[in-house]
């Protein structure tokens, strides 16, 4: 009887097997043929997901958690390599709505957003826009900011669209109620208080680093 | 004597003796050791290292100076990055490329001159690797907000034990100070 080597389980013959050395080689050269194949057809690939908004969108006056502006709308799926996820917006008693991707395995992400947004038509001069990005822990549990990104300059007319962007490391262990992310801007005034702000295109990339949280 | 294909594979000369059984299970054994090491760097690639920390204590910055930012809570490491026995940097030890990145809140000041805040991504290896800054106070506002900054680089590590710090630096003519920030690293890719 042939035996098998110890990983990919190649045949090869005994020396108490009848000699046959055309048919055990190709028995050998087929194996590795077909496992080399295999191989080939299935190289794994890195579960990346980009999601994407690009109406322009109006934020709101946040008076539920001070200075964290509005979380954005995203509703184009730029790419997708394997990511499993699903889209969530919950607001709760206290909490402000929030728009959030559910990352639902777990991992350590490389988590990036960005957000664009241009001269306003009107409105008083802002004096801090920011985004951050938070990732949240179920429908009821306020997010929490896991990265952050500022301009202090209101886009003049000499300006053209102005893009902000954040991005950091975070882990999801992908039980009930983890791998809710979000991106999310806010504009301030200079007496203080969140301001509205129309923004365009804003984005959200996902990558998975490593399998284990 | 049995020569070997530039991979390892083995394969007698006519001069060797016959041994087909023999000769056969070390040809096989040679293969299978080889592409399942290429099934583990497949596996390894997408399990990277990878680490974050945290601090939310203000840690104070003096003007016009260089401060290293301190870390207290190690979030997530996988390999051994970061250790709070020296908790202003990470240690990379596998070679390679890396994404690094650093945001934080600098406090507000009730002062009304505009100054500029911003952090550096420092190597041990090679200096300064990214930076930002913000411009903080206009137009005679005071900057009394908090301000927040982010700083990401791609940086390669080519220095085993190679340290990643944060460098943080204003220009207000008195001490500010760094509150909440993160500072993450997780490595993407094998050197050359």
């Amino acid at each position: 009887m042939p035996a098998f080597t110890p990983n990919r389980n190649y045949p090869y013959p005994v020396p108490a097997d009848p000699v046959d050395v055309p048919g055990d080689l190709q028995r050998l050269a087929e194996a590795i043929d077909l496992d080399v194949a295999g191989l080939t057809s299935s190289i794994p690939l890195r579960p990346a997901l980009r999601l994407r908004g690009t109406d322009a969108f109006l934020t709101s006056t946040d008076t539920a958690v001070v200075g964290d502006g509005t979380s954005l709308p995203l509703d184009i799926e730029d790419f997708n390599t394997g990511l499993n996820y699903t889209m969530q917006t919950h607001s709760f008693v206290g909490g402000p709505t929030t728009r959030s991707v559910r990352i639902l395995d777990p991992g350590i992400y490389f988590v990036h957003g960005t957000v664009a947004y241009p001269r306003p038509t009107s409105g008083t001069n802002r004096v801090k826009l920011g985004i951050y990005l938070k990732a949240g822990q179920g429908l009821t549990i306020p997010a929490i900011r896991i990265a952050r990104g500022e301009n202090s300059l209101q886009p003049t007319a000499s300006d053209g669209i102005r893009t902000l962007s954040a991005s950091t490391v975070f882990s999801s262990a992908g039980t009930v109620g983890t791998g809710y992310y979000s991106v999310w801007f806010h504009s301030h005034l200079a007496a203080g208080g969140v301001d509205t702000y129309t923004v365009t295109e804003r984005t959200l990339t996902i990558i998975r680093m490593n399998p284990t949280p | 004597m049995p020569q070997n294909t530039p991979r390892g594979y083995s394969y007698p000369l006519y001069t060797d003796a016959h041994d087909f059984p023999a000769q056969m299970q070390d040809f096989a054994t040679d293969v299978d050791t080889d592409v399942q090491n290429q099934v583990n760097t497949l596996a390894d690639a997408l399990a990277q290292p990878a680490a974050r920390v945290t601090a939310s204590a203000a840690q104070v910055v003096a003007a016009n100076t260089d401060v290293t930012l301190t870390w207290a809570l190690e979030v997530t490491d996988n390999a051994n990055l970061f250790t709070l026995v020296a908790p202003t940097i990470f240690t990379v030890n596998e070679l390679g490329l890396y994404l690094i990145s650093v945001s934080g809140e600098w406090s507000g000041n009730a002062d009304s001159t505009t100054s500029a805040c911003g952090f550096r991504i420092q190597s041990s290896a090679g200096g300064v690797r990214a930076r930002h800054e913000i411009r903080r106070g206009i137009n005679s506002v005071p900057d009394t907000m908090a301000t927040e900054v982010h700083v990401n680089t791609l940086h390669e590590i080519t220095v085993v034990g190679e340290t990643i710090s944060v460098i943080a630096r204003h220009n207000l003519p008195v001490a500010s100070q760094v509150t909440e920030r993160e500072f993450t690293i997780t490595k993407i890719s094998v050197d050359n």
